[in-house]
């Protein structure tokens, strides 16, 4: 495990809030293997995953993997957020990530209709490119929508999802994002 | 799922995965239709192994080797 470091300020360094409008998810099933968190004891490590998750063979397009679906989010719109859960010596975390796609299309409805039946892995990224991960191996984000669709007076047409997952606390990758082909 | 000629001659998939998101580049790559530069670039970044570079045998060097072979001298016609 590692040890405790000191916390420093900004020190000059820029500390933009919020997420780019790109979210990257796949459900747990179209995995080969989930990497996991690191076992080494750097600092940082124990945050961080393992190297780069690898996906199945789609059998849909024979020779080709499953890849991590994109998903563009409204700017503004993307937020992680995490929230202590248990009591009294059993802490953990929840992680809870929401983000407003727009439009009313069939793609859109179904996918909201099949993904609240999944276990997903998200990544995320800030505005410095720093890629956090929401859900691990048997403990995916689970994604629901909220349609709405707006009033002719004002509003916005579309797709509030939000998902959330159980989790040590934040989670770093830093491997490749490989992606579903178009 | 082929790579474009002048990379497949260098380079070679290592897997079905064609499109990457390579968050130290922080860009987006369909690796069928990178060029040489692209691919040099993305083998040199660490951890990065959905691309490799071909090994190429001792004797089949290309033109470096076509240079280093027996001499063909000119033949000299008439006197």
């Amino acid at each position: 495990m590692a040890t405790l470091t000191h916390l420093p300020g900004p020190q000059g360094k820029d500390n933009q809030p919020g997420l780019k409008g790109l979210i990257y998810i796949a459900p747990e099933e179209w995995f080969e293997k989930i990497a996991g968190l690191k076992t080494t004891t750097g600092a940082g490590d124990s945050v961080t995953i393992d190297g780069s998750h690898t996906f199945k063979d789609n059998p849909a397009t024979p020779g080709v993997k499953y890849g991590f679906l994109t998903a563009y989010a409204t700017q503004d719109t993307a937020q992680l957020k995490l929230d202590p859960t248990g009591e009294r010596d059993g802490r953990g975390y929840k992680a809870s990530l929401e983000f407003f796609n727009p439009g009313s299309g069939k793609e859109a409805s179904e996918f909201a209709r099949i993904i609240k039946n999944e276990s997903c892995l998200m990544l995320v990224k800030t505005p410095d490119g720093i890629v956090q991960q929401v859900g691990s191996e048997g403990l995916g984000a689970e994604i629901v929508a909220s349609y709405d669709s707006g009033k002719l007076s004002g509003g916005r047409r579309g797709n509030m999802f939000k998902a959330e997952a159980y989790q040590q606390g934040n989670q770093y990758y830093e491997g490749t994002i490989d992606l579903l082909p178009a | 799922m082929t790579l474009r000629p002048e990379v497949a001659a260098l380079f070679e998939l290592t897997s079905g995965v064609t499109r990457v998101h390579v968050s130290q580049l922080g860009h987006d790559y369909d690796l069928t239709r990178i060029s040489l530069a692209e691919a040099e670039q993305l083998v040199a970044v660490p951890g990065f192994n959905r691309l490799r570079r071909k090994a190429v045998p001792p004797n089949d060097a290309g033109p470096v080797a076509a240079t280093t072979g027996p001499a063909k001298g000119k033949r000299k016609k008439g006197a």
